[in-house]
């Protein structure tokens, strides 16, 4: 049998991933990525994060409790050229980044993946809430049976050789039923709390980009129409669709972030009205299994545009740069940087994704 | 069961080639300690038979370490917590003695426990030089010499580097310094050469010198520091008379008792341990030099443990390097050992002049006398096995 690595964060999940391999007879091995230095960047001890150096001693503890070996691979340098490099410089350039998918996709399935080949193992566990099933020859991503902890969303960047050699333990079962078995097994990380979205940003995204010597450029906050209607301290502090904290009062009805213009530096603002948009680009395209537009024109789907956000209809045709996905029914607003995912319209399989692109048309 | 095996030295059934991290708990003085541990008391202060009992195994074990170590008994043995807490208690004395702050002199690839304390010392305004080793990894006593001062309050020179196994030449700098008529304290770590090379603790000339004893088969979480006669020592633990007033606190009976166990076995034969360290690192050199194209040793000194190889392999990444061999069952090193999973790369080795990129592609190899030279054969082919299987796959 061959060995499986399976990267544990300190977390109950993992730490339950792990269990279940192990019950299974798998032979396997620990590992927990450092991917960040909490010490030197000043970390938060009364947040709950994952990865720190306390939950390293969780996960070495529970290893041990299993009977299994357990290492720290350090990945601080991939993590910042892969991660935060792109993760600065999208805010700063009027996206909104999508973290968790570039760790997966450049990091956990990649860097952790070559390592771990490196040292004779074929296979990589982790404890996302996400299933791999086979069928008609090809692997397929689907959502977990949880549908409140679901991490598929983050997961489409996965290929089809990441997930031949990917297991995700957890995959069919709920939040409770995790917790459940760790106490029963008497793991410590049982009752542990969920970790944050951005495990590297320990208060708002401005006060990280202001530790990392990003300076705030001034800038203007106009409606549509071209009317300033205030200031702002940097488009990185916004996000389109964003709706609190905008810091323009005076307005009888509540102001979103329509657009943010990295260019002239500036915050477009609008009514709800004007909001949402009909279609979208969809760059940097990723299929879990193939393209359905190898055999079609068009093709509808379920598009999701943000983590827990609910799927709606979109019909996805082939354009220059990428795919255009139109709304087919209910409409919403995008934020470009953030990954749209497409599901099959039972909602239940990843087809694929890609990052949204700024050329969002409004109603 | 491999795959039962977590941290469990006791069920270990590989090669450890990392003895100069810890030769692990030898069999011997498990033995011995399974038999103590039914009938010794635990407090040698108490007056009753159980306690005159731990008394006697603590004061054999002064006497087994200070045959081992060839030291009269006038020398102290000062039992510590550790070679850590040796080396602080030495290191920190010009400190802990009221001195007004002056200087000291080390080198620049001592072990973490004693740059440490020099580095406090340094915060509190002291001065203090850490003279770079030659690319063999050695410093001659002229070199030494020539950055000592007299106004020195102590100075602190390794008897054998951990990582590439050189051996100092602490007895030549010792007798420079005495000519000098300096007052200096001067003191020597010495974990790695206990057990190694034949110690003669008169002969060395220091005045203190520390020691471990997990180094040498006895349990962890025992150490020494061992002090010349004459030389005056105050306390880092206040509290009990223990130790003779040096050091506070209720003996560590089985680990001090362990540790005495170990340096009698050490010392019923140590010529013969040399010669089997010796044979199984030579062993293990040929096989590889035979087995790996262009791997390199940084043992280059002209005097060396019998014991440490330090190997570097190009485009080998020696962390997975030492993950892929513990899954084999064999136990090496990268660099010096680390617990937050962020391996700087080697001091030692950077203060030898070598760059980062090869420090990083180095393992370090130390053997014991606890596997037989067919096992260390083995070992080896199974590094080479690894080597060459990571070098295809990258």
């Amino acid at each position: 049998m061959s060995k499986i690595v399976v990267a544990m964060s300190g977390g109950v999940d993992s730490s339950v991933a792990a269990l279940i391999l192990k019950e299974q007879g798998h032979d396997l091995l620990g590992v927990s990525m450092q991917v960040w230095d909490y010490r030197r960047n000043g970390g938060c001890s009364t947040r709950a994060t994952c990865c720190s150096p306390d939950d390293f001693t969780d996960a070495r503890q529970v290893a041990g409790r299993i009977g299994i070996p357990y290492y720290v691979f350090d990945f601080e340098k991939r993590f910042e050229s892969e991660v935060i490099n792109r993760f600065i410089s999208e805010y700063q350039t009027g996206l909104t980044p999508t973290p968790c998918v570039e760790c997966n996709n450049k990091v956990k399935f990649r860097a952790l993946r070559e390592r771990a080949e490196q040292i004779g193992c074929e296979a990589l566990a982790t404890g996302h809430y996400a299933q791999i099933e086979l069928r008609d020859g090809k692997y397929r991503l689907l959502r977990s049976v949880d549908s409140a902890k679901d991490q598929s969303y983050f997961l489409y960047g996965l290929t089809q050789m990441d997930l031949a050699h990917t297991l995700f333990p957890i995959g069919a079962m709920t939040k409770p039923e995790v917790r459940e078995l760790a106490r029963l097994s008497g793991l410590k990380t049982a009752d542990k709390s969920e970790s944050q979205d951005i495990c590297f940003v320990s208060g708002t995204v401005a006060e990280f980009m202001q530790q990392r010597g990003i300076k705030t450029r001034q800038g203007d906050i106009v409606t549509s129409a071209g009317e300033k209607v205030g200031t702002h301290e940097g488009v990185h502090h916004f996000t389109v669709g964003q709706r609190r904290g905008i810091g323009v009062g005076g307005k009888t009805n509540p102001l979103y972030v329509l657009n943010l213009d990295a260019n002239s530096n500036q915050v477009v603002v609008g009514e709800r009205d004007e909001l949402d948009a009909e279609s979208f680009e969809v760059g940097e395209i990723s299929w879990t299994a193939e393209s359905p537009l190898g055999t079609q024109p068009e093709f509808e789907c379920l598009a999701q545009l943000r983590h827990r956000h609910s799927p709606l209809a979109v019909k996805v045709k082939q354009s220059e740069g990428g795919l255009t996905a139109r709304f087919s029914g209910e409409t919403s607003y995008v934020s470009p940087g953030q990954a749209a995912v497409f599901y099959d319209l039972s909602n239940r399989e990843v087809l694929g994704g890609g990052k949204i692109g700024r050329g969002a048309v409004g109603a | 069961m491999r795959s039962n095996r977590t941290n469990n030295l006791e069920s270990f059934q590989g090669v450890n080639l990392d003895v100069n991290a810890s030769w692990g708990l030898s069999l011997a003085v498990q033995q011995r300690l399974g038999e103590l541990l039914s009938s010794h008391g635990l407090n040698p202060s108490s007056i009753h038979g159980q306690g005159q009992r731990a008394r006697f195994l603590v004061e054999e074990a002064r006497d087994a370490i200070r045959k081992l170590l060839n030291a009269p008994a006038s020398a102290q043995v000062i039992f510590t917590s550790g070679a850590t807490e040796a080396n602080n208690l030495a290191l920190l004395q010009p400190l802990l003695s009221g001195r007004t702050p002056s200087s000291y002199l080390t080198t620049a690839f001592e072990h973490p426990s004693v740059l440490e304390p020099l580095a406090f010392l340094s915060q509190r305004g002291w001065k203090g030089r850490r003279v770079k080793p030659s690319s063999e990894g050695t410093i001659s006593p002229k070199q030494f010499v020539e950055e000592f001062s007299a106004d020195n309050a102590i100075a602190s020179l390794m008897l054998a580097n951990n990582e590439i196994g050189s051996v100092l030449p602490v007895a030549d700098v010792a007798k420079l310094i005495r000519s000098s008529n300096s007052s200096t304290l001067l003191h020597t770590d010495a974990v790695q050469a206990l057990g190694k090379i034949e110690l003669d603790f008169s002969a060395l000339g220091v005045d203190m010198m520390a020691i471990s004893g997990h180094k040498i088969g006895a349990l962890s979480g025992i150490g020494a520091l061992v002090v010349k006669e004459g030389v005056r020592i105050v306390p880092l633990l206040h509290g009990g008379p223990q130790e003779k007033h040096l050091r506070a606190g209720t003996e560590n009976v089985l680990g001090i008792a362990s540790f005495g166990i170990a340096a009698e076995l050490v010392s019923q034969n140590l010529p013969g341990r040399i010669i089997e360290m010796e044979r199984a690192a030579r062993l293990i050199r040929s096989e590889l030099s035979s087995g790996i194209s262009d791997v390199h040793f940084w043992n280059n000194a002209p005097l060396q443990l019998p014991n440490t190889l330090s190997v570097h392999l190009p485009g080998i990444n020696a962390d997975d390097l030492v993950v892929a061999l513990d899954l084999a069952g064999i136990l090496v090193s990268s660099g010096s050992a680390c617990a937050s999973g962020k391996p700087d790369p080697s001091h030692v080795l950077l203060s030898l002049g070598i760059p980062e990129s090869k420090a990083r592609e180095t393992i370090r190899i130390s053997v014991g006398t606890q596997s037989s030279l067919e096992q260390y054969r083995l070992a080896a082919q199974s590094i080479i096995a690894t080597v060459t299987r990571m070098r295809s796959r990258s």
